[in-house]
């Protein structure tokens, strides 16, 4: 009898666990499925040098070949091209610099992130991140907590948090091992 | 075995004295003390910048194989190994700096940057904290010490101009070429560049750290520049010469055997020889405290001479006694070496220390020789076994013969048109074509500069020195736009003129000005962000002016060193230029608008330093000459023995020199010594076959010895003639050609022999 009340309580856990997989990657379909193109965010960053946190603004979006495009608009013009291996810098002078991502964690873990998710490919987020999924089904707000596999990655960043609502991401938290907190707001609306 | 006894005896008692004589003496590798005397400040710039010039110093790098992170990865990597070894002065790679090397920068940079005024506009200074806004949105924390203390962005272009590189790309801020395939780095090293055996080991070191920190990588390095190439010569160069003195020992050897049949006699004939040699050391040490490379390698070959003498001794010995065959060339023999006593003193007399040195030793080697061979060997009680074997004559009697080709040879040498000299330095020494293309790519994608020429600015004070600098370099500004030249390096990027430094100084606003202007050009920096830059701009007050001191133990002194000199009357400096495709169209820009800097063509300058050497060295040889000429005029009784003595020999050196000349497009110095040596030798022949042919018997002898003589010097130099250096080859070409060709104007010229 009561292994067989184990047995049951073990299938259930099982059933949850599968459950939060499925979760996650039916929003990855959702979110794929609206397809943002391209995704105005302002971003966030505290830092002592300045009275105000830093805003930059401009545009997120997606090109083939696992690239990630920034274009900030604010405070300069600055185009930034993220690639699996690189990250190239094309200010508005023309002038350009290039470096690995090896020295831009943040950045590396940014572009995987939002690769997976734009791309709604759940088994790539599981790969390079530990998902967790707080979520309701439906249109419900949910939050999805990625804290990076790769030693060079985790040694910076400890956790991106998502939230979105629905087929939306409205915003995603970067928490950094120095205790750095980088805000990033996704507006809908250009 | 008593006579075995006493040879070794001897042997060893001259080789003990030789040991106790050399023990302390230092074999001096410096090529520039073997250069002849600069006549002009061009030429000592040239002997300067052989013995220790900055372009000599610099080692250029290549990494390929492995994807262009990796690259960059390892190209940091290797920075941080290689600034360990000895002997390295600065290593480059591009690399974003690292602050505490470039410490003193941040000390200077105020007075360092130009264009002050431009960089205190509003908009520029609004432009600047902007990009600061964004590397630190990009970067965050790691650069926010940095922002501190540099808002304006001066340490970025200062650390640009301190490396001395002009790469074309940048990757994780290590530089690359223009194809982003290969990473670059420089090494400037603190060695001379003569100091070979130095270089070596530096350039191994460097190779295998490189190899520990490639070691799972299958990556390329390649490494190029002059120490390179210089280490290698110098490798190829010895290889050679081993290789050929054991090749021409052994012929020696056997040649001596042949002659002999007896390894007793190569046993004592090798004394002369032996006992020149000490004495050489002896009188190099006693003259100059030192012997220089060159002048044992040298030496060596001119005692080649030497081993004449107990061949004509033992060759006449069969039919005497060993002591009576002494008796009888006695004559010939001092004569000869007497008259070629004459022209090394005169070479002793150069003005060159090494030519020098050369002179004293060769002097010294023969006279012992020739008193070894006749006061020594004979006493051995030596016996030289078989019959006496003499040679018939094989060319007929054709004394005129030698002087008609003279006449032809003098003709083909002072043709109008024909190459009779070459000053070139190029083809003395072994370079290898693919170190010379890789310098030249690598050279080439580093923007480094240019090795044949350079810019030079003489004053007699310091701060005049700088003036003028900075005067050229803005005639080297318009130059540029003229496209004439691409780059260049002056000291005056770390060491400005006293006025100009004033002159900044006073550009500079006091730190309560510019945190004004700061705040206006960018209000989203806390007031105190820029606290460090500021207190940095108060001490400027209190800062010394830069002196050339000031970078004494930054990796920046060499730099400074080599292109500010003082000398005894006064300051020189270099400016390198790179890209430069047409110096004479420089030179002449910078001529027409009257500027203080002189181009110097190290190359022309170099040759012009070689040709006044070679006609120092003709002008007492022919001295020599005449002193010899009178010295037989006045032992044979008259003009007419002399000249029949002569002219075979002068006939073979000109003949020789034709050939020569042909042969290589010109004589070199080092033609000029070779042709003294076979003009020794030759001499020899010719006062043996016309002095000691008085029965056909000794002339038969007379034939025999020569033919041998022949055989075993021309033999020796021959293989040396083998050699892949230039020098060598020159050399030994020369000589064999010369005592071949004495050799028949000797057999050709003997006297008729009384017939019995």
């Amino acid at each position: 009898m009561i292994s067989g009340i184990l047995a049951s309580l073990m299938l259930a856990a099982a059933t949850t666990g599968s459950d939060c997989a499925d979760a996650l990657d039916r929003l990855l379909d959702r979110l794929a499925a609206a397809d943002a193109g391209e995704l105005t965010f302002v971003e966030h960053r505290h830092s002592e040098l300045l009275t105000e946190p830093q805003r930059a603004s401009g545009t997120l979006r997606r090109e083939e070949g696992g690239r990630l495009v920034r274009e900030i608009v604010k405070p300069t013009r600055q185009t930034q091209v993220l690639t699996e291996s690189h990250v190239e810098i094309r200010r508005s002078d023309g002038s350009q610099r290039r470096f690995s991502l090896r020295r831009a964690p943040e950045l590396a873990t940014l572009r995987r992130a939002l690769h997976g998710l734009l791309s709604g490919q759940a088994e790539v987020l599981r790969e390079d991140f530990v998902p967790s999924l707080d979520s309701a089904e439906g249109d419900g707000p949910w939050q999805l907590t990625l804290e990076p596999r790769a030693p060079e990655l985790a040694e910076r960043v400890e956790r991106l948090v998502v939230d979105g609502s629905g087929a939306r991401i409205t915003r995603f938290e970067m928490h950094l091992r120095d205790g750095e907190i980088i805000r990033t707001e996704i507006d809908p609306q250009k | 075995m008593n006579a075995w006894l006493r040879v070794v005896l001897l042997a060893m008692l001259i080789a003990a004295t030789g040991w106790l004589a050399v023990r302390h003496l230092e074999i001096d590798h410096r090529i520039d003390r073997f250069l002849p005397t600069p006549a002009s400040p061009q030429q000592a710039l040239v002997a300067d910048q052989v013995g220790s010039g900055p372009g000599s110093r610099l080692i250029l790098a290549g990494l390929e194989g492995a994807e262009t992170s990796t690259l960059a990865t390892l190209s940091h990597q290797l920075v941080e190994r290689w600034r360990e070894i000895d002997g390295v002065a600065q290593v480059e790679n591009g690399s974003d700096f690292d602050l505490d090397r470039l410490e003193p920068l941040f000390v200077a940079r105020f007075l360092l940057v130009d264009g002050i005024a431009d960089r205190l506009e509003p908009e520029s200074v609004s432009d600047s904290l902007n990009e600061r806004r964004a590397d630190l949105a990009l970067a965050g924390r790691q650069v926010e010490s940095l922002i501190r203390r540099d808002p304006l962005g001066l340490l970025p272009e200062l650390a640009e101009s301190a490396t001395g590189g002009r790469a074309p790309a940048r990757f994780d801020g290590a530089w690359f070429d223009a194809g982003g395939q290969r990473a670059l780095l420089l090494v400037r090293t603190s060695l001379p560049p003569f100091d070979i055996a130095g270089q070596q080991q530096l350039l191994d070191e460097l190779r295998g750290q490189a190899e520990e920190a490639l070691t799972e990588h299958a990556v390329d390095l390649k490494l190029a520049g002059t120490p390179v190439i210089a280490v290698d010569s110098a490798r190829q160069s010895r290889r050679d010469a081993v290789r050929l003195s054991a090749l021409a020992g052994g012929f020696l050897l056997l040649v001596l055997l042949l002659a002999w049949r007896s390894v007793l006699l190569v046993a004592a004939g090798s004394l002369p020889l032996l006992a020149g040699v000490v004495s050489g050391l002896l009188v190099t040490a006693l003259a100059f405290g030192q012997v220089h490379a060159l002048t044992l390698a040298f030496g060596f070959t001119l005692l080649g001479v030497a081993m004449d003498y107990p061949l004509h001794l033992f060759g006449h010995s069969r039919e005497h006694s060993m002591r009576s065959a002494a008796r009888t060339i006695r004559t010939p023999l001092l004569l000869g070496a007497l008259s070629t006593l004459i022209a090394y003193l005169a070479v002793w007399q150069s003005a060159s220390p090494g030519l020098s040195q050369l002179g004293a030793f060769s002097s010294a080697g023969l006279a012992a020789a020739a008193a070894v061979t006749l006061l020594v060997l004979p006493h051995l009680k030596l016996d030289v076994p078989g019959k006496p074997h003499p040679m018939p004559r094989i060319l007929p009697r054709l004394p005129w013969l030698p002087g008609l080709l003279a006449l032809v040879a003098a003709g083909v040498l002072w043709w109008p048109g024909q190459p009779g000299i070459s000053d070139e330095l190029t083809r003395l020494t072994p370079v290898d074509p693919q170190l010379v293309a890789d310098d030249a790519a690598l050279r080439q994608s580093l923007g480094a500069d240019d090795l044949g020429w350079l810019l030079v600015v003489r004053e007699p004070e310091l701060e005049a020195t700088l003036q003028a600098v900075e005067s050229a370099v803005t005639d080297l500004e318009s130059a540029a736009g003229q496209g004439l030249i691409e780059g260049w390096q002056a000291v005056t990027e770390l060491v400005p003129s006293r006025a100009r430094q004033q002159q900044r100084r006073q550009q500079w606003p006091g730190p309560g000005h510019m945190r004004e202007l700061l705040t206006q050009g960018n209000s989203e920096f806390r007031a105190d962000a820029f606290d460090p830059f500021l207190a940095d701009l108060a001490a400027l007050d209190s800062l010394e002016p830069i002196e050339p001191g000031f970078w004494q133990s930054t990796p920046l002194a060499a730099r400074v060193e080599s292109l500010l000199t003082q000398r005894e009357d006064g300051w020189r400096a270099l400016i390198l230029t790179a890209g430069v495709d047409d110096p004479a169209a420089l030179d002449q820009w910078l001529r027409e608008h009257g500027s203080p800097a002189q181009l110097v063509n190290l190359r022309e300058t170099s040759e012009s330093m070689v040709a006044d050497y070679r006609r120092e060295v003709g002008l007492s040889l022919a001295i020599a000459a005449m002193l010899i000429m009178a010295l037989l005029g006045f032992r044979l009784g008259g003009i007419r023995p002399m000249a029949e003595v002569i002219l075979p020999v002068a006939a073979a050196i000109l003949c020789t020199a034709a050939v020569m000349a042909r042969l290589d497009q010109g004589l070199s110095i080092v033609h000029l010594i070779g042709l003294l040596l076979a003009g020794g030798v030759g001499l020899d022949f010719a006062l043996f076959g016309r002095r000691l042919s008085n029965t056909r018997l000794q002339a038969g002898l007379t034939r025999r010895t020569l033919a041998f003589c022949t055989l075993s010097s021309g033999g020796v130099f021959l293989i040396l003639g083998l050699s892949e250096i230039g020098l060598l080859r020159m050399l030994g070409q020369t000589v064999a050609i010369g005592i071949l060709l004495s050799l028949l104007f000797a057999w050709m010229s003997q006297p008729r022999e009384p017939d019995h």
